[in-house]
């Protein structure tokens, strides 16, 4: 009798170890969402969003390097032949440079299983959503739109004088910046600024570095003026 | 004191000494200061006139506050400050810039250590004397190196622009492509910067997929980006 009860226990033990095991190893999206951050500063999961690297919205039974709307593909990645799917994507979030070797994709891969197997989990949910999950802004910006953005944000003049630009903004303040300080750059995107009307974003470093951004390159020269007579 | 045995002496002995030693630290060691400097100097120079995004601070010593000529983004509040830059004024400054002068545009909190800023004071005085100078690591805003001798990787040849994408020629013959959020157009018009026409391109982090490209003025920029696809 108590052979059998110390088998009972025995059995029923083993089997929860094993239920316990089966579990941990499931993929598991929400872990997989955590993972992605680290993929979401250059991919977007809205459909033609491209930013650093083109959107995944879709992405499975994409042939690698086809999206028409993102223009950056390397040859390396558009000349694969490569199916994306969960065996071709799961070698490719492995070890990029070994799947397709020259490829531009400035990442080392991962090498826990466990790690990517969470991570497809997620992004095969994600890329094939209506709604993909709001997703923090990409690192390269489009956090702030600047159509819609607040007068602080809202660029009225930007004037230069020697090493200084002047940036005058709609809630009436001035503010200077060391030129190798102050970045111009180019959003002809929906979440870009309207033409004429340039955005002031800041950009790290305790405020006294910034982006102004511009529709088009062809605005730039033109709206900066040089002035020395404010200072 | 009978009690003690050799070993407890020994300990005692260090004990005292090391209690000693701030005492002489409140000289301060221009050594520890030059690398507490290393703090300052992405913003502020020691060559003379050499200002970034703060003002060099060659030859500080008895200088009005927001008094360099060359320097010409000082706040109100440093400019009509009144305050002369010497031992006291300046380790004031550095204890807590906010609180000595309010509203200036420095983003420092300012050291709590008396003696760091000794330190720092210590370094600060011989290396702003004229001629003193050490030369200085690369500054974080750039201008480490003179962009009118460029290797050919970083000396531009075209740029063109189709939607998103900016494609940057270099002369080494190679064509890279940028999403146009990640390449920042910039003006570097000191001595240092680009000759005009011929914009530099310089990495900028984020594993290479971001970069700089600075011209010698910004009446340059849209005229040497062509659109076209």
């Amino acid at each position: 009798m108590k052979q059998r009860y110390l088998t009972v226990v025995l059995a029923a033990t083993g089997m929860a170890f094993a239920i316990a095991t089966a579990w941990a190893a499931a993929p598991d999206a929400n872990r997989g969402e955590q993972v992605f951050a680290a993929c979401a500063a250059c991919h977007s999961l809205e459909p033609n969003r491209s930013m650093t690297g083109p959107s995944l919205a879709g992405v499975w039974n994409r042939k690698a390097g086809s999206l028409a709307s993102f223009p950056r593909y390397s040859t390396a990645l558009m000349s694969s032949g490569i199916v994306w799917n969960d065996t071709s994507l799961d070698k490719w979030i492995k070890n990029p440079q070994q799947l397709i070797p020259g490829n531009d994709m400035p990442f080392q891969g991962i090498e826990d299983d466990r790690q990517r197997a969470d991570l497809l989990a997620f992004l095969k949910q994600a890329a094939q959503s209506e709604h993909p999950p709001a997703q923090m802004g990409g690192m390269g910006g489009g956090e702030i739109n600047l159509k819609t953005a607040g007068p602080e944000h809202l660029v009225r003049a930007v004037s230069y004088c020697r090493d200084t630009y002047r940036v005058t903004t709609s809630d009436g303040k001035t503010r200077a910046f060391w030129e190798r300080n102050l970045r111009f750059k180019v959003d002809g995107s929906n979440g870009g600024p309207e033409k004429g009307v340039p955005g002031l974003v800041g950009a790290g470093s305790a405020g006294d570095r910034a982006d102004v951004i511009f529709s088009s390159v062809e605005e730039i020269s033109g709206f900066i003026k040089n002035d020395c007579g404010a200072q | 004191m009978s009690h003690m045995s050799q070993a407890e002496m020994v300990a005692t002995a260090l004990v005292l000494c090391i209690a000693v030693s701030p005492a002489f630290a409140s000289g301060g060691d221009a050594a520890r200061g030059q690398r507490l400097f290393d703090n300052c100097a992405a913003c502020h120079s020691l060559t003379p006139n050499r200002n970034m995004t703060g003002p060099s601070l060659a030859e500080l010593w008895n200088r009005k506050a927001g008094g360099l000529a060359s320097f010409s983004r000082y706040s109100d509040a440093l400019k009509s400050s009144n305050i002369v830059w010497n031992d006291k004024t300046l380790d004031e400054w550095i204890t807590d810039p906010q609180h000595l002068i309010p509203g200036n545009d420095m983003p420092f909190q300012g050291i709590k250590s008396a003696e760091q800023r000794a330190d720092l004071l210590a370094f600060l005085k011989e290396a702003t004397q004229p001629g003193h100078a050490p030369s200085q690591g690369g500054q974080m805003g750039g201008g480490d190196s003179n962009l009118k001798d460029l290797a050919p990787e970083q000396r531009v040849q075209a740029v063109t622009h189709c939607g998103d994408t900016f494609k940057v020629t270099t002369a080494n013959g190679k064509t890279r492509d940028f999403w146009e959020r990640n390449l920042r157009l910039k003006t570097d018009s000191s001595d240092d910067g680009p000759a005009k026409g011929t914009p530099a391109l310089l990495p900028a982090g984020m594993m290479g997929d971001r970069a700089d490209l600075i011209f010698a003025a910004p009446e340059e920029i849209s005229g040497f980006i062509k659109p076209g696809c």
